[in-house]
């Protein structure tokens, strides 16, 4: 067990797991069957009856006692294809603590938790395209598959998330698709959601930044280079530039987010010094 | 205005350096960030916020250009001079006297002319013609139309004020004859006594301090030579009444005060009778202070008793043997050369009509009437002519005219060596001089031919004329006034002659010989006399002492146009009383530091404010 994955990371993904609603939600009832027919059904609620619902699903006791016309509800566990995304370009393995770190733990976590749900789930590191990747896994036992690839997984490369999504081509229909990253990327957001919402996926974007992009700490004349692709720049650091590096940092997350709401994905915010469990409640039991 | 160091503005040569530098930018230290997504639009986030964008990097950068342009200004030091400063050649005249030490102007007045002497130069334009007059026992030129202000200011400030009184009247010889070579010429008189000339700026030093002075020690022995009564002149210069403590010292051992009440301007005397028959030294001083401490210490040496060995060779002259008699530390010894088989032994030889074969080494000679001799020749005789006096220190402070008939007389060539003493219409008939060590003084005729012996002056000169060769005491001088040359009587044995000064620095004053009167006496204090002799070295003492009746009381007197504020003069709080404000130009350095530090303010707040990136 290395000690990115230890045995109490594991204790607490386990832990974690338990409390979990990492599932598609409810509108999305009675448009995807469990292929474990008869015994997966439970009941959940009641709502009035409006047309086109299956009148199958009419509660005729209710409507004897009420006159009404009722449809019963049910909690469907089926198996949800979670796909998970995780930047390994070379941006990402930066800061203290390391972004590498956090977004690994947090994806394999949300993996673990998947897996625990009995959904079939994929994990692809991508950068400008797809590095390595665990696909259609199924069942506890798979989790291992995840842990020794993103233990070894290489940080290289620039960012470039749509184009790596293109290239996975998620053909599984309605589904979760989580991304990890800081998205410094090449390509539009918009464009990357507005694909995964095309391809009908309930998109999770878990935006993790270190502590020393939230709050440079930079304090003279320096030569910036960029770590995925070498370019420079050469700043004099002075308040007026940290102010308007913070006002760009501000608006970088809030176009992140607006275009999540625009396009009904969840956007989380974190920063690499965040425990992972914090994370892993934030994004699971949304 | 002009620019007092123009070459200071050779530091306007930064300003192409400080543009190269923005130019090509300073190389930063590289720093590895995930992105540079985030900083480029920051980047562009001020450009497109400051509208003067374009300038802001030109703003720190014009800040420095101007910086560098006030530095340059104030190296090169601006000076907006003032009316009075025009640019004709000007004449500094600073007194280097010692009523210049006096403290009432702090810290001293001469250093106070001083300042104001190199405040007025430096607002002087430059090319302005710069003379400076030392002003003291000798005036001096240090520097002569030096066009360089930074020559005379080295020059000004390498002057010291001395001990010695100073010569007013030379130093107005020196500056009219300087008028006269260029009438244009500006002169600045920096003094603490009265204006001498007029059309000069004359700037005054002199806030009439309290100065009190010891302006006579001497002495007389009792005719036993047992008891010795000391005679002190103490004078009150200042403008309060003053009770004074003095004390003497006998041999540099305290031997008595007394207490003296003296009027503003008042002279008093100090008698000190019965003091010890062997004390060789006197010193007094005054206890109470004032503002010029030198003036308040004299000194003397007592003569000793030992007598003079002098040998009259003549047949007869009753006026010689009589006026010799009448000298008391003469021990006469009367021969005739005849019977003298060798010369020997004495400190003077006296020929009277004679001369043998070859002058006696050891002493000094006076020849009357001389023979036909190897020294000098004899140019002609005089018969029946009126003698008179030439010009000698022997007729020093006599007001009469000398002269006197003589039936015949030699008349003489006179030597290289030799100055005349009397002369008539046909040359010269007295002489005196020195001839290797030995000096000689030669008159040409015989007592008997003259009515010389019954002039009144007769004894006064022809006593000086015996003092001059061998001085009272053993060769003994007693004092003599800062700055005035003194008469060394140099023992014809000497092999080397020296005076050490007070502080200890000795001066070689023989050979050459014969030795000139010493006129190192610029310091006050005890000197001493070293000659080196054969049988080894003999030791002598005189002392230097205060010029004060020359100096003190003349520079003491309250200048023209000045008031006196008694008691500020005292303590020497009340700047300004006293002393005259020296004409200088406006020195715009100080305004030019403000505007520099300013501007280093100005690009600080334009920096840290990221105004500019």
């Amino acid at each position: 067990m290395s000690q990115l994955f230890d045995s109490t990371f594991i204790q607490k993904i386990q832990q974690l797991s338990i409390n979990a609603r990492f599932t598609l939600d409810s509108n999305s009832a009675g448009n995807r069957k469990s292929r474990s027919k008869g015994s997966s059904v439970e009941f959940s609620d009641f709502r009035e009856y409006t047309p086109g619902d299956d009148f199958r699903r009419v509660d005729w006791n209710a409507y004897g006692r009420f006159e009404k016309l009722f449809i019963k509800l049910f909690m469907e566990e089926r198996e949800a294809p979670v796909t998970i995304f995780v930047d390994v370009s070379k941006s990402m393995d930066w800061g203290e603590p390391n972004k590498s770190i956090a977004s690994r733990r947090l994806a394999a976590a949300l993996a673990y938790i998947s897996l625990a749900n009995f959904d079939k789930v994929s994990v692809i590191c991508i950068n400008d395209t797809i590095q390595q990747m665990c696909r259609d896994m199924r069942g506890k036992n798979s989790f291992h598959r995840v842990i020794n690839m993103l233990e070894n997984i290489q940080y290289s490369g620039e960012s470039d998330i749509k184009r790596a999504i293109e290239i996975y081509q998620i053909n599984s229909g309605r589904g979760i698709t989580v991304i990890v990253s800081d998205f410094f990327t090449e390509g539009s957001f918009n464009e990357m959601i507005k694909l995964l919402a095309y391809k009908k996926q309930a998109v999770y974007i878990c935006h993790i930044l270190s502590p020393q992009e939230e709050r440079p700490s930079i304090s003279e004349s320096v030569k910036l280079v960029d770590s995925e692709t070498g370019k420079t720049a050469d700043i004099t650091v002075t308040p007026a530039l940290l102010n308007a590096y913070s006002r760009e940092l501000e608006k970088f997350k809030n176009q992140i987010k607006q275009t999540c709401i625009k396009w009904g994905a969840y956007c989380f915010s974190f920063t690499s010094e965040t425990a992972f469990e914090e994370m892993v409640k934030e994004v699971a039991e949304h | 205005m002009i620019l007092r160091y123009p070459l200071g503005l050779l530091a306007l040569l930064a300003v192409p350096v400080i543009i190269l530098l923005y130019l090509l930018k300073q190389k930063h230290e590289e720093y590895i960030i995930p992105s540079l997504y985030l900083w480029k639009n920051a980047l562009n986030d001020i450009e497109a916020n400051s509208p003067w964008q374009k300038l802001k990097r030109n703003i720190l950068m014009l800040l420095q250009i101007f910086a560098i342009i006030l530095l340059a200004l104030i190296i090169s030091e601006p000076i907006i001079r003032n009316a009075g400063s025009k640019e004709e050649p000007v004449l500094l005249v600073i007194d280097c006297s010692l009523s210049m030490q006096s403290a009432d102007i702090k810290p001293t007045r001469f250093d106070a002319a001083v300042a104001d002497a190199l405040k007025l130069v430096d607002s002087l334009s430059p090319g302005t013609e710069i003379t400076v007059i030392a002003s003291a026992s000798k005036p001096y030129i240090p520097i002569h139309k030096a066009v360089s202000s930074d020559n005379a200011i080295m020059e000004i400030k390498s002057l010291k004020a001395s001990d010695t009184a100073e010569d007013i009247e030379g130093t107005v010889k020196l500056v009219q004859s300087l008028i006269r070579d260029n009438p244009e010429i500006r002169v600045c008189w920096f003094s603490d006594g009265n204006n001498p000339l007029d059309n000069i700026e004359y700037y005054s030093y002199n806030r009439n301090g309290n100065n009190y002075a010891v302006t006579l020690l001497s002495y007389r022995k009792n005719n036993d030579g047992t008891k010795t009564t000391a005679l002190s002149r103490i004078s009150n210069f200042s403008v309060q009444d003053a009770e004074l403590d003095v004390s003497l010292y006998t041999d540099g051992n305290f031997y008595d005060a007394q207490r003296i009440k003296l009027g503003a301007g008042k002279t008093g005397n100090i008698y000190w009778s019965d003091l010890p028959g062997s004390a060789n030294m006197l010193e007094l001083s005054i206890d109470t202070d004032d503002v010029l401490a030198k003036d308040n210490k004299a000194g003397v040496m007592i003569q000793s008793d030992e007598a003079r060995k002098v040998l009259l060779a003549t047949e007869k002259n009753i006026f010689l043997e009589k006026l010799l008699s009448l000298i008391p530390y003469l021990d006469i010894y009367r021969t005739d050369i005849e019977d003298m088989d060798e010369f020997k032994g004495y400190d003077l030889y006296i020929f009277d009509g004679k001369l043998p074969e070859k002058l006696p080494e050891d002493g000094h000679s006076i020849l009357f009437k001389p023979s036909p001799n190897e020294y000098f020749s004899v140019s002609g005789i005089s018969e029946y002519s009126s003698i008179r006096a030439a010009d000698h220190p022997i007729y020093s402070n006599l007001k009469q005219d000398i002269s006197f008939s003589t039936i015949k007389t030699d008349i003489y060539n006179l030597p290289e060596w030799a100055a005349p003493i009397m002369v008539n219409d046909e040359g010269t008939a007295a002489f005196e001089g020195y001839m290797g060590r030995r000096r000689i003084m030669v008159f040409g005729f015989d007592l008997h031919d003259t009515n010389l012996p019954v002039q009144p002056f007769f004894p006064v000169i022809m006593t000086r004329a015996v003092q001059e060769l061998i001085p009272a005491g053993s060769d003994k001088v007693s004092s003599v006034f800062a700055g005035e040359p003194i008469g060394l009587s140099v023992d014809p044995k000497a092999k080397e002659v020296y005076v050490i000064n007070p502080d200890g620095y000795s001066e070689l004053v023989a050979p050459p010989f014969p030795v000139a009167s010493f006129e190192g006496t610029t310091k006050i204090g005890a000197y001493s006399y070293e000659q080196h002799l054969e049988e080894g070295i003999k030791k002598q003492q005189f002392f230097v002492n205060a010029p004060t009746e020359k100096e003190i009381s003349l520079s003491n007197s309250i200048p023209s146009g000045l008031s006196v504020d008694a008691e500020a003069s005292e303590d020497g709080k009340a700047e300004g009383v006293g002393r005259s404000p020296v004409p200088g130009g406006l020195s715009l350095k100080v305004v030019l530091i403000w505007m520099l530090l300013a501007i280093l303010i100005i690009e600080w707040w334009v920096y840290s404010n990221g105004i500019a990136v």
